[in-house]
């Protein structure tokens, strides 16, 4: 198996730092730290907190709002779904508060969760929307995230293709040109601030390199899957969308964004229930847990990365003042990495690979400057809970 | 008198945090005992309460204090366990001998109920007294599974579930209470202002 | 009998929050604050549970439970990541009047609630039961309703009792914050089952909701907390309300 070299392929720094103020490393792809050792994402929460002006920012989703409302009884926006505490935070903003019709547009998860399914029904049922439930010939997205696994490490694109292109596809069939997405996790999570002054992502120009990891899925013609095969996957052509006048915007430029405060609202108006326990890999329970091969595309970014499902969740909640750097770095001690076991055995028998290829796959990612094995068994070189540099 | 208070302090048990703070909002001047010389200290000890029969004497054995306590002149008051220990005997987890300056044993609560006894409940003052003047019908909160068997120097009673039970003790200058004055509101710190007036 | 009326703060030091389902940490206010002003408004008892002690692997702070209890004059309950005989001790010198304990207990030791009962009695010691509904049975769970521990509430209740615990505190995942009244079949079982004071909480959003549960299950005390928190009653007010229904309070 070849093994990857992650630090050229994410462009990733050779010493591992990590923000003065949260517990991101420098390893996230994309990131930036200013001189004071803080990373992109604080400042920019810095900013939510101090300089954005908030009402501002509402006045333009309110002619934002006007020039698409269509009150013709037609959709006037997309609010791509999952049926999570996100999109049903702006879906039900949108509808309630803001008088537009919303058509939420779900991509399917690989493989449900229970709790995911009941969430989903919930905010249609309970939240009162209609909803489009797109899902892929289930042999053919088999086959996408083996091959996605074993080429990227992630099994997670063929859903990611999805979650980005399908919004677009239902746009133009329902005639839509306004697409609403919740955060533009670039920019709250640190990756590329580029658009972090802008409402919108220019949909022509960024999708390989944000979305796709370099990888499109017209690339993966090359290993046996036919034109065909990936139509549902694909964006559609790019002068259909600008006939169509196709926008899509950021609910959080709009309006602060606070994971938990989302939570809160998706319990209250749409039915939203937290998962039976915590997120295998961390200590939450309200976030990203509709698919059951969630765990292996977190459990992939700690491999590549050292950062997984904990540092994530720390990350932002001491952004948005729940916890303290101290206790997030705690948290990460006790959860980050966690095997997620629960769907492995789900996990193996639906990309129909061995375990041992599996582990053969994941060690295949594991650099050198990120890990070091001691008697048999893997360890981080520098986590944050021995870091000495603050 | 002055409005000095030593507050018996025996190790693992006892909430002396809560019964201080009582204590000092009645008014009064908070010394913790924690020698047999410290008893010299104060005119008027207590003897807070929670923990096991068993374990307080022990513990009360081991800092040697069990004879300054029955050797005390002045008023003494006794809370929860504190009052329990008073007595002659008890039975929680064995027999084992108390301080013996109220002539009763201590057994488990006889009612058709849950136990312990847990919150509050009203306390029937049957003879006239300092330590509830002006305070005798009102409620105190109680938490014991146990209560002080003994006809002798019986202050006050009260009534679980239709069991009536001893709750409160008076002979000489020794006073106890099966309730927790320091939480019971007004009329728990009325109790200790009263206490501090006795002589 | 009185009912107790019991207001119950959900503490991630320095605020008083309230989660629902158990996640989330939006903050109420500050304990000692929040803990006075029940106080005045006839809160029989206040139960000071730092919920994030065992899941972030602490100890509990004692100088915060020693802030948030002073000038209180009825039952202070703490507890939030208690493993020891010590712990228990140094909360009983910092202003606490019972423990209360789950975590350490369910997943690891439950030999600490019979060693605490024996030194401190029954009384002090509250063991507190995160439950979470399945079909036809009910989960304890730990780490502030997260951790599953495979234990089933009934069984463990029982055992609990047997181990010489004074009280347990029955809280429910399902119906934490909702508001929408509580897991009443659960209450009743459970106060029937056991010989011991039976304190329930999670899901008073209105007056009638603690009325129904003390008339259906009868528990010894009711704890509360968004329905405090959001000021949809005052405990008077609840304490009035149930009187004129027919329920023995402490007013």
């Amino acid at each position: 198996m070849e093994h990857k070299n992650t630090k050229h392929r994410y462009n990733l720094p050779e010493k591992i730092i990590y923000c003065k103020k949260c517990t991101i490393s420098n390893q996230r792809p994309r990131i930036t730290f200013n001189s004071h050792g803080v990373c992109a994402a604080c400042q920019y929460a810095e900013l939510k907190k101090t300089e954005i002006n908030w009402e501002t920012r509402e006045k333009e989703l309110l002619e934002l709002c006007n020039r698409y409302r269509k009150d013709n009884g037609e959709y006037d926006v997309i609010v791509p779904s999952s049926g999570g505490k996100d999109s049903a935070y702006v879906a039900y903003q949108l509808k309630y508060k803001y008088g537009m019709n919303p058509l939420t547009v779900t991509w399917s998860p690989h493989l449900w969760t229970n709790d995911g399914f009941s969430n989903f029904q919930n905010h249609i049922h309970v939240g009162g929307f209609d909803n489009v439930l797109g899902t892929p010939n289930g042999e053919v997205h088999r086959k996408l995230t083996k091959i996605s696994f074993e080429i990227l490490g992630d099994p997670f694109q063929p859903f990611i293709y999805g979650q980005t292109n399908y919004p677009m596809q239902m746009a133009l069939k329902h005639n839509v040109s306004l697409v609403m997405y919740g955060e533009n996790g670039e920019v709250e999570y640190g990756g590329n601030m580029k658009n972090a002054y802008k409402p919108n992502r220019d949909w022509r120009v960024d999708h390989k390199a944000h979305y796709f990891s370099g990888l499109a899925p017209e690339d993966l013609l090359q290993y046996g899957v036919s034109e065909k095969d990936i139509i549902p996957y694909m964006a559609p052509p790019q002068q259909e969308l600008e006939n169509l006048g196709l926008e899509i915007h950021f609910f959080g430029y709009y309006k602060k964004w606070i994971p938990q405060e989302l939570y809160y609202h998706a319990v209250e108006k749409t039915g939203f229930s937290p998962r039976f326990s915590r997120n295998e890999g961390t200590y939450s329970k309200y976030a990203s847990f509709d698919d059951q091969i969630d765990g292996f595309h977190y459990y992939l970014a700690y491999i590549k990365f050292g950062l997984g499902r904990a540092t994530s969740d720390t990350a932002h909640e001491i952004r948005d003042g729940h916890i303290s750097r101290e206790e997030g770095v705690s948290l990460i001690k006790r959860f980050d990495g966690e095997f997620p076991s629960l769907h492995f055995r789900t996990f193996l028998d639906y990309c129909d690979i061995t375990e041992e290829h599996y582990y053969e796959v994941i060690d295949s990612w594991r650099s050198p400057h990120l890990w070091e094995n001691i008697n048999g068994e893997w360890k981080l070189k520098n986590p944050i809970w021995l870091d000495n540099s603050l | 008198m002055s409005n000095l208070v030593g507050i018996v302090n025996y190790g693992t048990a006892g909430n002396i945090y809560s019964v201080s703070k009582a204590l000092q909002k009645a008014g009064a001047e908070v010394v913790v005992i924690n020698t047999p010389e410290d008893f010299r200290k104060v005119p008027r000890i207590v003897l807070p309460g929670v923990g096991s029969f068993k374990e307080g004497m022990a513990e009360l054995e081991s800092d040697g204090f069990i004879d300054s306590i029955q050797a005390f002149e002045g008023p003494i008051l006794g809370i929860c366990l504190g009052m329990q220990i008073l007595s002659s005997l008890g039975y929680e987890h064995g027999q084992t001998k108390g301080l013996n300056l109220i002539k009763a044993e201590v057994k488990l609560m006889q009612c058709n109920g849950k136990l312990p006894h847990v919150g509050f409940n009203k306390v029937d003052v049957i003879k006239e007294s300092p330590l509830f003047k002006n305070i005798e019908n009102e409620l105190f909160y109680f938490m014991h599974s146990y209560e002080v068997i003994g006809f002798h120097d019986v202050l006050a009673t009260a009534t679980y579930l239709e069991h009536m039970f001893v709750s409160s003790v008076s002979k000489e200058n020794i006073y106890g209470v099966q309730f927790h004055p320091e939480k019971s509101r007004k009329a728990g710190i009325k109790l200790f202002e009263n206490f501090l007036e006795i002589n | 009998m009185s009912t107790r009326i019991i207001a119950k703060l959900d503490v991630k030091p320095p605020y008083v929050v309230k989660p629902v389902h158990f996640e989330g940490l939006r903050k109420v206010g500050l304990p000692n604050e929040i803990a006075a002003k029940y106080y005045q408004q006839g809160a029989d008892e206040i139960f000071y549970i730092d919920i994030v002690a065992s899941l972030y692997q602490r100890k509990i702070l004692l100088d915060q439970v020693e802030q948030a209890c002073s000038d209180i004059f009825v039952p202070f309950a703490v507890g939030g990541g208690v493993q020891t005989l010590h712990d228990f001790s140094e909360l009983f010198h910092h202003g606490a009047d019972k423990v209360v304990i789950n975590t350490h207990a369910l997943q690891i030791n439950p030999n600490i609630i019979d060693e605490a009962a024996k030194c401190f009695g029954s009384q002090a010691v509250v063991v507190n039961i995160e439950s979470k509904r399945w079909d036809n049975w009910s989960e304890c769970y730990s780490d502030c309703g997260r951790i599953r521990s495979g234990k089933n509430v009934l069984d463990w209740a029982k055992e609990v009792e047997s181990r010489g615990a004074g009280e347990i505190l029955l809280q429910s995942v399902d119906h934490d914050g909702r508001q929408r009244g509580f897991d009443l079949e659960l209450a009743q079982k459970v106060v029937s089952l056991v010989n011991i004071p039976v304190v329930v909480a999670s899901g008073a959003g209105k007056p009638d909701d603690v009325l129904d549960l003390i008339k259906i299950a009868q528990p010894s005390g009711v704890a509360i907390a968004s329905l405090l928190h959001y000021d949809k009653s005052t405990i008077k007010e609840l304490k009035e309300y149930l009187r004129t229904n027919g329920v023995e309070v402490a007013l």
